[in-house]
């Protein structure tokens, strides 16, 4: 069986929970405060560890938020498309209803 | 301005390697390769980056406002580990970790030179796997039921109904007390003539969460350094297991090769 390499495969969660919690810990010039580790680690867990819990509570705003959620930015994919078709059967419409007018 | 972005320590295996030489043609910023920094027998891989985009401002703007950039650089760094490992073994450090200068990294080389060799000879020629038992406690109450209701079929055949109704009652309490001591012999077998057969060093990081509602569950979850000529007897071992447990709804998930990540404390 050949063995596949995990940084395409693995979500990102994963990802940075090997890369940023995990390694070994030197004094860099420049490093990631440690409370930003934490905060990128809570904007992590929220997304995965907690979804079923959260969401039994009512708690899903990350659903909706684009830049955590792949269903959010298909979504919001989605909504440009459709308003763009709007916005063109629209402007059509009113070409339309001005020829009628020039017509009658 | 530029900084010095650090991936990790590994061993010098040609004495004859030239310095800073180049392992990698991109960084995690594409514009500068990836090459070696010697000092004995040890090296840093390193890459340029311009402070610009990597400064601790620049960072925590990031992390703020862009998770785009940290999935994109943390992708490329987890990459770059891993081409690196896969010919050698390296001792990552922690994502972003960047210098100023050479003289800051030599420095920093030369203040743990004995701890990066006795760490560097414990993790050699292995590799890092995550595992995860995972549960759907639903199928697996059902099949135990079943079972039990085929044991106890004539019997219930015999009764009148509404005795019939208790008895079926009795077994699906039986079975919510039997489920966590079943899990929890499952996972120690697992544990106990597997996994820690086939590891050098095992990291487990949670056991199972009672109280967790859904019926998915983590069991257990650990990270395991496995050598490297033994992955694929590992990854044939596992998918066994997965086999045989399949219609219980217990499965296995299984993550890696990845760089010795969780085996670098002192």
């Amino acid at each position: 069986m050949s063995i596949q390499r995990v940084s395409q495969a693995s979500s990102l969660a994963d990802i940075l929970e090997k890369i940023l919690d995990k390694g070994v810990v030197v004094a860099g010039d420049i490093k990631i405060a440690l409370a930003d580790v934490e905060l990128l680690t809570i904007k992590i867990r929220l997304i995965i560890c907690s979804v079923d819990k959260a969401m039994e509570i009512g708690i899903n705003w990350w659903q909706y938020d684009p830049e955590l959620s792949n269903l959010a930015k298909k979504t919001e994919e989605n909504n440009k498309s459709l308003n763009d078709r709007v916005k063109y059967l629209e402007e059509e419409w009113d070409r339309f209803n001005a020829v009628k007018q020039e017509r009658f | 301005m530029e900084g010095i972005y650090a991936y990790g320590v590994l061993k010098i295996q040609d004495k004859d390697m030239s310095e800073n030489e180049i392992i990698i043609t991109q960084g995690i910023d594409p514009t500068f390769p990836v090459r070696i920094i010697k000092h004995n027998r040890l090296g840093v891989a390193v890459s340029q980056v311009p402070l610009m985009e990597f400064s601790e401002e620049a960072l925590h703007e990031h992390i703020q406002n862009n998770l785009q950039w940290i999935e994109e650089k943390a992708r490329i760094h987890t990459h770059i580990m891993e081409v690196i490992n896969e010919n050698s073994t390296i001792l990552p450090f922690q994502f972003c970790t960047i210098y100023k200068n050479e003289e800051s990294i030599l420095d920093m080389l030369d203040k743990n030179y004995d701890y990066f060799c006795i760490l560097l000879k414990k993790v050699e020629n292995k590799t890092e796997w995550t595992i995860k038992i995972l549960c759907n406690t639903e199928i697996l109450k059902k099949n135990l039921y079943d079972m039990e209701r085929e044991k106890l079929k004539s019997e219930l055949d015999n009764k009148p109904r509404g005795m019939a109704y208790l008895l079926k009652k009795k077994i699906e309490e039986s079975i919510n007390q039997d489920i966590d001591r079943y899990l929890t012999e499952h996972v120690n077998n697992v544990y106990n003539n597997t996994l820690k057969i086939i590891a050098d060093d095992i990291i487990v990081e949670n056991t199972f969460d009672k109280n967790v509602t859904t019926p998915e569950k983590t069991l257990l979850k650990c990270s395991l350094l496995i050598k490297k000529d033994r992955q694929e007897d590992f990854i044939k071992k596992i998918n066994e297991i997965n086999k045989l447990n399949k219609s219980n709804g217990i499965a296995i998930k299984l993550s890696g090769p990845w760089p010795p990540y969780s085996f670098t404390k002192r």
